[in-house]
């Protein structure tokens, strides 16, 4: 096998980089020629397929393959392709002889039919270098020690803000293991992740659209991606800023400077009472609370009110909620055991997770608690985890995805896309987990987890190697049978240097906060996904760290911003944001919120299995509670997965139906005491009833048009039935005050956080 | 009545099967759902205050003309006048605090055993009514406070704290065969949550004068008359509690004095010791690995045993001991010759759960050499948790048994050796006119021990007796059989008896006495969320019953067959059958493992007599001892509480005892 010496085209490629570099500025994409030098089967011709969509997902990259021609998706295993492109079908695909003649190039070139059309324009650059590889005997250098290979890209610039309309040449340069630099822009797959925004044509040139904001621009070479980042500001004049609380605001406030995009006013007391209550406890203030906060003229009432909500049992609630479905907290799918046999299990996980939250247990020690968890439930509930998390796999991915933000699901077959994770990297993470083991003991659906006695190893799918424990990149572990690997991974979690565990929880708690994450979705933290604001980001991961891994101490902060505070209602310029923060993002209740806010407007009680009554839908244990139609209708997770997506947001028409004509809601409104208590109180006004109910349902008073509306529904529903008939008197004034609490429940002040 | 039993064709069995004494060997009695066999299912409240008479009522099934039985003389229970299910039950000013079995005697025999606590601090019922915390029942302390959870509803009590004082919450449940699972959350005066347990005593320390406020409710929110507590408040005390030794069938002891462990005695500092000793430390703090290393000659034997899952705790240890040498560099190397997890797997689930985590386990040294001890919990991940204490014991081998007794239940759905199958039924021991009464004995073997061990019963009445049973040395478990005189010579009579077993271990006799293990509830199905418990019991007890005689017999030769191993035996029966029992039925055998497969014999209808050859070379006995008894299930009718029956009742043979030796 010829050996490859890179230099000339290193040199030549710098050359070219920066003759490329200097007329991009001008838009420009002349042709280039193609050196006639040795090609690598790894450097040029892998990318270049990957380049011109050959081995995309949708062609011949996907797991079957398309047409009898299966390629690794985008070249991830070079020697799968060589053995295809070369060996397969008698290697009809390539003809040394007549390299023109190849079917490889005939079928690209669309000379021959082609079902994915023609992806190879002959006498490009893409074209002759795998005529040139066909030409020199299709050299195979995927194991050659002396091959350059990879190891790192970079794409220039990297940043810029960039006026509508305008264009930017990138150019990537990839880095290889003998030292040399090579501009590889033309072998680069260059895209970017909001389509509507931005476009790049085949040369690498990034075109923004009319759309303000900021647009990422994922270039991808081999297995490396990088980014450019593109701001497409508004421009408008940005002065008044609200005052700064603390460093959230700062970043925020100087990103909003930057894009040219005022934000909202603060909101007013009332707004900010029932939205953090809503946020932070789950419920709607009382109408006491919403009195005495209106009535508290401290300036510092809304830091006090956060420090006493984050102190109640309902914030324990309201987070053991979110944590107990995303750890899979749920009853079923466990072989041989009936759902009913999981209640305890499921009980006392969630009562752990909760009592974790309530005591404010340092996440890091939380998690450990959870990955390192031994022996049985009853013991030792987070076990509840492992008998719901139970394969290798679920172990990986779950421990990345809720504690790195790293979606690494697709590196267990291949390398991952638009990573840069590798099997390796999946199967040294569960190396991990490889010692975990179960033994049932007498007691129904009861088992003792304990690691054994064994290496930890992870087994690499494909090619079975045998990968000592090794998170994300780190230095493989010389772990030995009597280490209990998870301690290990619990170890680098906590370790205060983790590129990746604070970050991840800052950022799911900000989406919690502000309904969009830092990076969105909060639980896909990658370099092609990058951070709206990555300084904030990295601000909060280290403040969180600094505070002991204090969950309560990162709820304070968030909510004690300015930014938070915001009013959701937006100015003359900041309406389309979704992006920066400049006002509140306004959001449907979540299911239990807004189950427990009915039942606490109309006055009722939840009544579930096993449950103590009053038990609030928010402090429900697992997803056995889904069956009741509310909850399932307004998109309660089922817990099934570790993503966070499960919770369903979205309007839908059984949520409209639910809300105007179901059986439920007409219950809730017949059995409210609040109606009944109103229509049988002659003692106070009708003024004064509305009071209370705008108090219980918006945490404010309600406008004098509002009363003025209400008052005349209710005289109307009164006076539509004869006066001396007092039983009809009675009912009428009780369905007209349902009919107020039907249309105050139905409206969107109750039903968002805003 | 004789019967005949037959050896098989290994002509050295002839002088066996010359010597056919028959014993009559009865008979069976087992019994369908129909036939009466008592079950207490609570006595409520389950306690009282010494030197009080204690108002009590009962429920349960079978348990006509009721009188209670308590485990300890000072405790005597009289019956209300009115209401054959209530009783006064006085508790005299001897009896220690503590907890005893309650069971009823009645007509139909004797039932399972209940417990009933007497304690020192003034007893209170529960207020039904005080489900808010604005209405919570006052409870002054020290105090016990009885009472039933009820569905989807919380108790609520106010206990009076001063600055200082600390005070111990204990819902006792589940040690009292409750159902009930307590969670417990203590509230301060403005509603904060102070803290909650879950089936766990709570410890709290006034910080301020006033009172607190305390939730208590089921787990699960259950409720019902099986989820009964005793809400125990008192002073806490700082003594620590003793471990609850009643669960260890055996206490592993050197016989030494306990040396408490010095760190450091990691793996680099390995705490010199000289075996036999007995070590105690604690896995502290999480991540512990405690280390000790000893000489050891090649040949020497140490049995090392770790207690401590077994105290309760939530602990798995893991022993391993390992040859500390080194390498050609000098550099130290510790090579694994033992690793020690669990103890040996037990039979006698759900009735008796003797696994457990502790291991224990044999050390033999290969060579001399210095041997290092690594012991870990494998639970101790993550919290520095002081109750997580151990003993280990390095002994010389110590030959010795325990034993476990159980009633067998009256029915059965699962043939073999447990004998309950997959439905629990709680029960005592009830004998019968002419009825042949198994009772399941399991053998606990310590280090090794494979020796003989003979059963017989002590303190029998007259009408019944004890047909001797031998396990042979690989045995872990037989059925004892008793034998009731017939129905004209019976006479009623619940008592309490012996189940005994000697064995000669290094020419000495050793007797020990069996415990009792009991199922706590029936549990219906395999698939019920309900899972089976079991518990010892202070006292087997025994039922003489006048009431329904069984009709069926079979006899059998209870002489010891010998035999050589690999031969066949034949066993023959003589058959009476009466009333209206008739109709062909089955006979299996049982006692060894690999029986499970053996062919069944056919008893036809009218049948006196049967034969049954039994070929062991397929069960690939070894030399030793086996005791062998047929069992199957004959069906007719019977008069049940004066009603004629449709009834399935299982029909046992005695036991036969066959000594195997190896063939010439």
């Amino acid at each position: 096998m010829p050996m490859f010496r890179r230099l000339p085209f290193t040199l030549f490629a710098f050359v070219l980089s920066s003759a490329t570099t200097l007329s991009a500025a001008a838009g420009d994409t002349e042709k280039l020629a193609v050196p006639p030098r040795p090609v690598s089967f790894v450097n040029d011709v892998m990318p270049t397929m990957t380049k011109t969509g050959c081995n995309g997902g949708a062609c011949h990259g996907k797991a079957t393959g398309q047409n009898g021609f299966k390629l690794s998706l985008f070249g991830f295993e070079p020697q799968d392709d060589f053995e295809h492109l070369v060996y397969e079908q008698r290697g009809r695909r390539v003809t040394p002889s007549a390299p023109e003649a190849s079917l490889l190039l005939t079928k690209g070139s669309g000379i021959v039919p082609h079902g994915g059309g023609k992806r190879l324009e002959p006498g490009t650059e893409a074209y002759e270098t795998i005529r040139n590889w066909i030409a020199q005997g299709m050299p195979n250098d995927v194991d050659d020690p002396k091959r350059a290979v990879l190891q790192s890209i970079e794409v220039t610039p990297a940043v810029r803000i960039m006026k509508k309309g305008e264009s930017q040449k990138l150019v990537v340069t990839a880095l290889f293991s003998d030292g040399h630099k090579a501009d590889v822009t033309a072998q680069t797959v260059i895209e970017p992740n909001t389509k509507g925004m931005a476009g790049v044509d085949e040369h690498g040139v990034v075109s923004v659209f009319n759309q303000t904001g900021d647009v990422a621009v994922m270039a991808r070479y081999q297995d490396k991606v990088a980014v450019f980042r593109a701001t497409i500001p508004l421009g408008a004049p940005v002065e008044n800023l609200p005052p700064v609380a603390n460093f959230i605001d700062i970043a925020i406030f100087a990103r909003l400077k930057e894009v040219g995009m005022p934000p909202s006013k603060v909101c007013d007391d009332a707004t900010f009472l029932r939205r953090v209550t809503l946020d932070v406890a789950g419920r709607l203030p009382s109408v006491s609370e919403a009195e005495q906060f209106s009535a508290d003229k401290g300036p510092d009432k809304r830091a006090r009110w956060i420090d006493r909500l984050l102190e109640s049992g309902e914030y324990a609630d309201t987070f053991a909620n979110y944590w107990s479905a995303l750890l899979r907290n749920r009853r079923g799918e466990i072989e041989n055991t009936p759902d009913r046999a999981h209640i305890y299990g499921n009980f006392a996980f969630h009562g752990w997770i909760r009592e974790s939250l309530y005591q404010n247990k340092p996440f890091d020690k939380f998690v450990r608690e959870l990955l390192t968890a031994s022996g049985k439930i009853v013991d030792c509930p987070p076990t509840t985890w492992y008998r719901q998390v139970r394969t290798n796999i679920q172990q990986i991915e779950d421990t990345a995805q809720l504690f790195l933000g790293v979606r690494i699901q697709c590196a267990q077959c291949h390398h991952h896309p638009y990573e840069r994770w590798s099997q390796r990297d999946y199967y040294s993470l569960g190396a991990y987990f490889a010692q975990l083991e179960r033994q049932p003991t007498s007691r129904m659906a009861e088992e003792i987890i304990f690691p054994k006695r064994v290496l930890p190893v992870g087994i690499h799918k494909k090619t079975g190697e045998k990968l000592a424990p090794s998170a994300m990149g780190t230095l493989a572990e010389p772990l030995g049978p009597d280490d209990d690997a998870r301690i290990a991974l619990a170890n680098w979690l906590a370790n205060k240097n983790n590129p990746f565990f604070a970050k991840a929880v800052v950022n799911r708690y900000w989406k919690l906060l502000f309904n969009r994450g830092i990076v969105d979705p909060e639980d896909d933290i990658r370099d092609t996904n990058p951070p709206s604001h990555p300084e904030l980001l990295d601000a909060l991961a280290a403040d969180f760290v600094r505070s002991g891994y204090d969950l309560k101490h990162l709820v304070r902060v968030l909510t004690n911003s300015t930014t938070y505070q915001l009013d959701s209602a937006p100015n003359a310029h900041n309406g389309d944001d979704g992006h920066y923060f400049s006002r509140y993002y306004a959001r449907r209740l979540p299911a239990e919120v807004m189950y427990d806010a009915m039942n606490a407007c109309a006055g009722a009680d939840g009544n579930w299995a096993n449950q103590p009554t009053g038990t609030r839908a928010m402090q429900l244990p697992d997803n056995s509670y889904n069956g009741t139609s509310f909850l399932k209708a307004f998109g309660r997770p089922d817990s099934a997965t570790a993503c966070s997506c499960e919770r369903q947001s979205t309007a839908s028409l059984e949520q409209i139906l639910f809300l105007d004509i179901s059986s439920d809601m007409q219950g809730k409104l017949t059995n409210s005491s609040v109606a009944k208590a109103f229509a049988n109180d002659v003692k106070r006004t009708d003024e004064e009833k509305m009071k209370e109910l705008y108090l219980r349902a918006y945490s404010r008073l309600p406008l004098a048009e509002e009363i003025k509306v209400t008052r005349a529904y209710l005289a109307r529903k009164v006076s539509s039935v004869p006066a001396t008939d007092a039983n009809a008197q009675d009912a009428a004034r009780r369905q007209g005050w349902e009919d107020v609490l039907w249309s105050t429940m139905s409206s969107g002040e109750f039903l968002f956080n805003h | 009545m004789a019967n005949r039993a037959s050896i098989g064709h290994d002509p050295v069995s002839s002088s066996a099967r010359m010597a056919v004494l028959f014993c009559v060997c009865a008979i069976r009695l087992a019994i369908s759902a129909e036939i009466p066999d008592p079950q207490l299912a609570l006595i409520f409240p389950s306690g009282g205050k010494i030197g009080e008479t204690v108002p009590v009522a009962i429920t349960g099934t079978d348990i006509d003309e009721a009188r209670l039985r308590f485990s300890h003389p000072g405790l005597v229970a009289t019956a209300d006048a009115k209401d054959p299910k209530k009783f006064n039950v006085s508790i005299a000013s001897e009896v220690p605090p503590g907890r005893y079995d309650v069971r009823v005697a009645g007509k139909y025999g004797i039932s399972n055993p209940r417990i009933f606590e007497v304690g020192t601090a003034p007893e209170f019922a529960c207020n039904t009514k005080c489900f808010e915390r604005d209405i919570a029942q006052e409870a002054a302390w020290p105090c016990v406070i009885n009472g039933t959870a009820q569905s989807q509803r919380t108790f609520w009590f106010k206990i009076p704290l001063t600055k200082g004082r600390k005070v111990s919450i204990d819902c006792q449940a589940s040690l009292l065969d409750s159902k009930l699972f307590p969670l417990l959350i203590l509230f301060d005066s403005n509603g904060r949550e102070l803290i909650r347990a879950r089936d766990a005593v709570i410890f709290w320390e006034a910080v301020a004068d006033g009172a607190v406020f305390l939730a208590l409710r089921d787990f699960m929110a259950n409720g019902g008359p099986e989820n009964f507590f005793r809400l125990q408040i008192k002073e806490a005390s700082n003594a620590p509690q003793p471990p609850p030794e009643s669960s260890l069938v055996f206490w592993p002891s050197t016989g030494k004095a306990a040396t408490p462990e010095t760190e450091p005695n990691d793996l680099a500092h390995p705490t010199a010791i000289v075996p036999p000793c007995e070590l105690q430390g604690q896995f502290f703090p999480a991540g512990d690995v405690d280390s000790y290393r000893f000489d050891a000659k090649k040949g020497d034997v140490w049995w090392m045993e770790v207690l401590s899952q077994r105290l309760g705790l939530p602990t798995n240890p893991r022993l391993i001991v390992q040859l500390l040498g080194k390498d050609a560099t000098g550099i130290e190397t510790a090579a694994d010759v033992l690793e020690l997890n669990d103890g040996p797997v037990v039979p006698g689930a759900p009735d008796f759960d003797g696994n457990h985590l502790d291991p224990i386990g044999k050390f033999e040294a290969k060579e001399d050499g210095t041997y290092r001890i690594a012991l870990r919990d494998l639970n101790n991940t993550f919290n520095d948790d002081p109750r997580r204490r151990y003993t280990l014991s390095i002994r010389r081998e110590t030959p010795d048994f325990a034993l476990v007794a159980m009633p067998v239940p009256p029915t059965d759905n699962k043939p073999g050796l447990r004998a309950n199958g997959p439905e629990v039924v709680v029960r005592g021991s009830n004998i019968r006119p002419g009825e042949m009464l198994p009772i399941h004995v399991i053998v606990l073997r310590r280090d090794g021990f494979k020796g003989e061990v003979s059963l017989s019963a002590e303190g029998l009445p007259e009408v019944v007796s004890a047909l001797p049973t031998t396990l042979g040395g690989e045995a872990q478990e037989t059925m004892l059989f008793l034998q009731a005189a017939s129905a004209d010579k019976i006479k009623a009579w619940a008592g309490s008896i012996n189940i005994v077993g000697k064995a000669t271990i290094d020419g000495h006799e050793i007797v020990h006495q069996a415990r009792t293990s009991t199922p706590i509830w029936n549990v219906k199905s395999p698939d019920s969320a309900d899972s089976a418990r079991s518990r010892f019991a202070q006292e087997f007890t025994l039922g003489v019953v006048t009431e329904a005689a069984i009709p069926t017999a079979v006899s059998i030769d209870s002489k010891p067959i010998e035999t050589t191993v690999g031969s066949k035996i034949k066993f023959a029966f003589q058959i009476t059958r009466g009333g209206e029992f008739k109709d062909a039925f089955k006979l299996k055998p049982y006692g060894v493992p690999g029986l499970e497969k053996a062919k069944e014999l056919d008893v036809p209808a009218g049948a006196a007599k049967a034969e049954y050859e039994l070929d062991l070379a397929p069960l690939k006995l070894t030399k030793g001892t086996f005791t062998f008894w047929f069992k199957g299930q004959d069906k007719g009718k019977l008069s049940v509480k004066g009603k004629l029956e449709d009834l399935t009742i299982n029909v046992y043979s005695g036991p036969v005892i066959v000594r195997l030796k190896d063939a010439k």
